[in-house]
């Protein structure tokens, strides 16, 4: 236990020590005496304050403080309210360009009291302080350009569009939904989205709503109402994003009264086209019909009446250039006919009566075998009479025209 | 030189402009309503649509004594007495046919209850109940059925049409208007000029110019753009300055009211201000939240409530018990936007509202002792034998703020509506003039729901007299 005169001396033998501390402390650091005029400062002190151009003033003058005496001084830089930085608690170094803070401490008792004042450099706080403040006014004109982007946008946009949230309430809308729908943004803001369109179709519009998937966007043409009550076709085109943890809807709303105007002028010239087409078609038929009906008179006229009289003559006829030349109508004749569906084939004339008869068992379906059962001639004749018709009608030589082929549909 | 030709030509689809338009048609006449903004509607569809009348059915179920010479004794009271007697005895006395009109040929249906509205000394106002206009308010809904008759009748609502001229013969008779259709207000410029022909008459139903700040101050140099509006945005003096510059006699501009019922936490009109009007005057108290203490009778004229509460340094609270507030249709709406906050407790109350707990106890319950004997000694608010609802939790607190919200003043016109001239005080032929842009008859101060009232009576009396105006001969030119 030491007593206090011992401490007293340890004391004084440290006092070098002390000295040397406060030479060597790297914060600038000056004592005032009593009166507050500056009487010692360190060897930091000397870059602010060269040539110990400090001593002797008044600690307020040498701070540049705006105070006029040592009360003011002290009342300023112990107000608990300024902040590390404040003004009013720092000291700017004009020739270093060193920002410092001041810390003020009495030392020893009041009336011989001294102060000592720590001078803590804190540049870089306050380079610190600005690069952030410079930071925070950049970003922040990023985000309102982004937010005036996205305004114009939103109101800019030619369709309505109506933010609705999860009690289906729209808590934001555009001009264009305001207008499409005669409603002042305050009318339409707060009530519910079903109300927009007409009673048939809110059932509709709620299961649209409450169905709809993250990232799917699905339209529906719904009826919807207009201030005064009169109803109009409308695309309802819905789409949600989740926000904090609740969905908000984006619906986007046209009205398509007059795309459906166009529409129904659409369906009534097509359907005004249509029956043009089925009456022009009608006329058509009509003329085919006759013009078969004609044809046809003419062919059977030839078939049936003419040729025949024309081949009996044929027999009768002893002279070979008459005959020739009869056969040369008869071509012409059976010509006329091609394309009607009593067309004569032209080879078919020239057949015999056993040719005919064959080609009829032929046409029948029957094959070479059942022919000569039923006409009682052999095998070799009947192929004979098959390769003179098959010359005849001119399909020798080619294998694919079978001749049951050639005479289905033929008249015989 | 006319594009087109109407009978009567009507500005502005509010109550007074649609009224016009209606009982026009009615007399037999083509009309045509033009309406500058892209919505019909004006500041009629966001409005609260209650509607003041006096020694109404309501008032003689309930017991209530009154008639039109006192409504017009408390309207003369709160107008400091600058209002024109003649106009106020049209607009008392028809109180009641305007009532009969909107429930009637309207369709409108009201509660079967009466608000004690701010200025009034006994209950006069009918609210829209709410089955009507949903969550739309009052005003949307008897602008809704206003519009469904306008179609009815074959009355043409021009979107987007804007006055930007009347056109008068050399005898100074209003035969037309010059209008710009296809109009994107507010760029003032925008829209093709066409001159349209009114062979009767032309009715002005405006509005106020709350909104227009230039305006505003011109009349009022203290109304800085820092005051925000109640009213929409098109709520400016384009058809005044019209009007003024044909010869118009302006009257009462610098009374510009502002309201006493919006909220500091939400931009215009928004969902607070019902709230304060329906039931916070009424059943609530407005307390400053700087002492703690009341200040002013939550029931008297606008005037007085706001110049109270704008005075320097009041934080006006108002504070509604949990009975009273639970009655009305929308606190769901008012608590989800913030704009009324719930408190359990008065403590709870002080501590969020920056309020002296102990002189808010104090003052809860002298204004409760108060409510329980039926007077207010203490700022002499009337509590009437209606409804008494003590200030009891769960207290429903909303912050307000004064906005601009209402022009008294406009330009004169006579009982029968005309619009009358600045020089010989004699109507300018074929020119009428209704609702808010008329002036004169408020004075200094409107007192509550008497808007709508106003709108309807001389927007009838507009559209009847233009239509009975004889057709003039051909256009000299």
């Amino acid at each position: 236990m030491r007593n206090r005169r011992q401490n007293a001396g340890a004391r004084r033998s440290l006092a070098p020590l002390f000295e040397q501390a406060f030479d060597a402390a790297t914060d600038v650091m000056m004592i005032a005496d009593r009166r507050g005029l500056v009487v010692r400062t360190n060897h930091k002190a000397d870059e602010c304050f060269p040539n110990d151009c400090a001593i002797g003033l008044p600690l307020w003058n040498v701070l540049g403080l705006k105070c006029i005496d040592l009360d003011t001084a002290k009342a300023q830089l112990l107000d608990t309210r300024w902040a590390l930085g404040a003004a009013e608690r720092t000291y700017l170094c004009k020739s270093t360009n060193l920002l410092f803070d001041i810390r003020l401490v009495g030392i020893g008792k009041d009336e011989r009291g001294s102060y000592l004042l720590v001078l803590h450099d804190i540049t870089y706080l306050a380079a610190y302080h600005s690069q952030l403040q410079n930071q925070i006014r950049e970003r922040t004109a990023v985000l309102e350009r982004s937010q005036e982007l996205l305004r114009t946008v939103f109101q800019g946009v030619g369709k309505g569009i109506v933010l609705v949230d999860e009690d289906l309430e729209i808590v934001e809308c555009n001009q264009k939904a305001c207008e499409i729908f005669g409603l002042n943004e305050n009318n339409i803001v707060g009530t519910d989205i079903r109300s927009l369109c007409h009673e048939d179709n809110r059932p509709q519009l709620n299961e649209l709503l409450v169905t709809l998937v993250e990232q799917e966007v699905v339209s529906r043409e719904l009826t919807a109402v207009y201030f005064d009550k009169r109803t109009f076709p409308a695309v309802f085109t819905v789409s949600s994003v989740a926000r904090d943890n609740k969905p908000l809807w984006i619906v986007i709303t046209e009205d398509i009264s007059e795309q459906k105007t166009l529409e129904q002028q659409l369906i009534a010239e097509k359907a005004a086209t249509e029956e043009a087409n089925i009456a022009l078609r009608g006329v058509l038929k009509n003329l085919q019909n006759e013009r078969y009906e004609l044809t046809g008179r003419i062919s059977r006229a030839i078939g049936n009446d003419i040729v025949p009289a024309l081949q009996r003559l044929g027999h009768e006829l002893k002279n070979e250039p008459h005959r020739q030349s009869l056969r040369y109508i008869e071509g012409l004749l059976v010509s006329l006919t091609s394309g009607t569906d009593s067309e004569i084939r032209p080879g078919v004339l020239r057949l015999s009566k056993t040719e005919v008869k064959i080609c009829k068992y032929v046409q029948a379906g029957l094959g070479t075998k059942e022919i000569c059962t039923v006409m009682n001639l052999s095998f070799d004749t009947i192929q004979t009479h098959r390769r003179n018709i098959r010359k005849k009608l001119g399909l020798s030589g080619s294998r694919e025209t079978s001749l049951y082929a050639y005479l289905a549909g033929c008249k015989l | 030189m006319f594009k087109e030709v109407f009978d009567v030509v009507v500005v502005g689809s509010g109550f007074a402009g649609l009224a016009a338009a209606i009982e026009a048609r009615l007399a037999g006449c083509t009309v045509l309503v033009i309406e500058k903004m892209r919505v019909p509607g004006g500041n009629s569809a966001i409005s609260g649509g209650m509607i003041a009348v006096a020694a109404s059915p309501l008032q003689a179920a309930l017991g209530i004594v009154d008639t039109p010479e006192q409504l017009a004794n408390d309207m003369f009271a709160a107008g400091k007495g600058l209002n024109d007697p003649r106009l106020l005895r049209v607009v008392t006395e028809g109180s009641a046919g305007a009532l009969l009109w909107t429930q009637s040929y309207l369709g409108i249906q009201f509660i079967e209850n009466l608000i004690h509205g701010g200025g009034h000394s006994v209950p006069r106002i009918y609210s829209i109940s709410s089955s009507m206009g949903g969550s739309m308010g009052g005003g949307a809904a008897i602008i809704q059925a206003m519009l469904v008759k306008c179609r009815e009748l074959g009355i043409v609502v021009r979107m987007r049409c804007t006055l930007k001229g009347l056109i008068q013969d050399e005898s100074g008779r209003v035969i037309g208007v010059d209008v710009a259709n296809f109009h994107c207000y507010p760029n003032s410029e925008s829209g093709s000029r066409e001159m349209l022909r009114a062979e009767k008459g032309v009715v002005l139903a405006c509005g106020g110019f709350a909104r227009d700040v230039g305006f505003r101050m011109t009349q009022d140099p203290r109304l800085t753009a820092e005051f925000e509006s109640t009213n929409h945005p098109g709520a400016t003096a384009e058809g005044l300055v019209v009007a003024l510059k044909c010869g118009a006699t302006p009257v009462h501009l610098s009374w510009i009211q502002l309201g006493p019922w919006t909220s500091a936490d939400e931009k215009g009109w928004g969902v607070g201000a019902l709230f304060s009007l329906l039931m916070g005057y009424s059943h609530g108290i407005l307390v400053d939240a700087t002492t703690g203490k009341r200040f002013i009778n939550e029931l008297t004229d606008r005037l007085s409530r706001t110049q109270h509460m704008a005075m320097a340094g009041r934080v006006p609270i108002l504070i509604v018990g949990g009975e009273a507030a639970v009655e009305y249709p929308y606190l769901r709406q008012c608590l989800k936007r913030g704009v009324v906050k719930r408190y359990e407790s008065i403590a709870d109350l002080a501590e969020n509202q920056a309020v002296s707990r102990e002189t808010l106890e104090r003052t809860i319950a002298t204004y409760n002792d108060s409510v329980v004997s039926g007077t207010d000694a203490e700022l002499g608010k009337p509590l009437n034998a209606q409804k008494r609802f003590l200030i009891a939790p769960p207290f429903f607190v909303v912050r307000l703020r004064p906005k601009v919200h209402y022009c008294n003043g406009g330009i004169q016109i006579n009982e029968q509506s005309q619009v009358l001239n600045l020089e010989t005080h004699q109507p300018i032929p074929g020119l009428y003039a209704a609702g808010e842009m008329a002036g004169g008859i408020h004075g200094a101060c409107r007192i509550s729901a008497m808007s709508t009232t106003e709108c309807i009576v001389f927007g009838r009396l507009a559209g009847a007299g233009a239509a009975k105006e004889k057709l003039v001969g051909a256009l000299v030119s």
